[in-house]
């Protein structure tokens, strides 16, 4: 899997504290998002949602994972949204890892066995 | 099995030795139909893919080359025949991509945010309360996107690989795996526990 690079966000002080009280953070998110559409050089979180399957392929290119970069080092939603993404994928990984060490020794009901050595060895 | 057992044991196998083939299906039936489980959701249809694995391993074990284990090689055959009842069944109860991806402003700027700890993953899952959401999540999925969520996370498929297996274009494999995962998250989120904005900032 890619190796994840957090960025610190450059993000300022005013922005960070109206972040934080929940009342203005609708307006300064509606600012941030009009930011991130207009201005050259970023992609908006819906861009960013797009390329998380390629970025955790590691098959963005230079151009791209520039992008990328960009937005999750000025975006602390996108960057959250990534981790939780990434720690999901891991999530699954790590049950159905567990569940193999169970299955291994589990065994099948025997009818079952009994019919697939009757369509096999039984009938050969 | 120890490699040197293994190919005496595939030697017998080879030779048509009934009792080894005997031993082979009553050791390895339960974790296929386990396997098939996850794939086809009903136990009679996983069933009847481990007997059809089984019949191809009987006939086909003459070509078993050995560059994988034997386990490995019964895998990849239980896996396809699963596919191959997918196909068939061509079962379509595709839910919107939308319901488990984030929401989006008229900006494209996302709305609402998450937050999670810095819990380690193995904590996490030893959690059996856990361990239940992430395979109804995945239970829940279309077949379609479960089949690919699957073989990409957890049989290690790459894109291409996963297309083939499918028979779809590698951009239908990274929409259902996008969509499997964005519901695996949603499902997950609230388990992550929560880490105050100003952690994040």
């Amino acid at each position: 899997m890619h190796e994840h690079a957090y960025h610190k966000p450059f993000v300022s002080r005013m922005f960070r504290a109206a972040l934080r009280r929940p009342t203005s953070r609708r307006v300064v998110q509606a600012m941030g998002g009009a930011m991130l559409k207009y201005l050259p050089g970023q992609i908006t979180c819906g861009e960013f949602e797009e390329f998380l399957v390629d970025y955790v392929d590691g098959r963005l290119n230079e151009k791209q994972l520039k992008l990328f970069n960009r937005h999750m080092a000025n975006c602390p939603f996108c960057r959250t949204s990534l981790a939780a993404y990434v720690k999901a994928i891991e999530m699954g990984q790590a049950v159905f890892a567990e569940h193999e060490k169970d299955e291994a020794f589990a065994r099948a009901p025997q009818e079952l066995i009994d019919a697939i050595l009757d369509v096999t060895i039984n009938r050969n | 099995m120890q490699c040197e057992d293994e190919s005496e044991f595939v030697a017998r196998l080879m030779s048509g030795n009934k009792l080894a083939f005997k031993t082979l299906v009553e050791e390895n039936a339960g974790w296929m139909l386990q396997l098939a489980k996850r794939y086809t959701k009903s136990e009679a249809t996983a069933a009847d893919c481990v007997q059809e694995s089984f019949l191809l391993v009987f006939r086909k074990i003459g070509d078993f080359e050995g560059r994988s284990s034997l386990r490995s090689w019964m895998r990849s055959i239980v896996v396809s025949q699963a596919l191959m009842k997918l196909r068939k069944s061509a079962q379509s109860n595709e839910r919107s991509l939308d319901e488990f991806t984030p929401e989006f402003d008229h900006n494209g700027f996302l709305v609402g945010s998450v937050s999670i700890s810095d819990t380690p993953v193995e904590a996490l899952v030893r959690q059996r309360e856990v361990s239940n959401i992430v395979l109804d999540a995945i239970a829940e999925l279309s077949e379609s996107s479960r089949a690919v969520l699957l073989l990409r996370d957890i049989e290690g498929y790459s894109t291409r690989e996963t297309a083939d297996a499918l028979a779809i274009s590698e951009s239908a494999v990274r929409t259902r795996v996008h969509r499997g995962r964005s519901q695996l998250k949603k499902r997950l989120l609230p388990t992550m526990g929560p880490k105050s904005l100003d952690d994040i900032l």
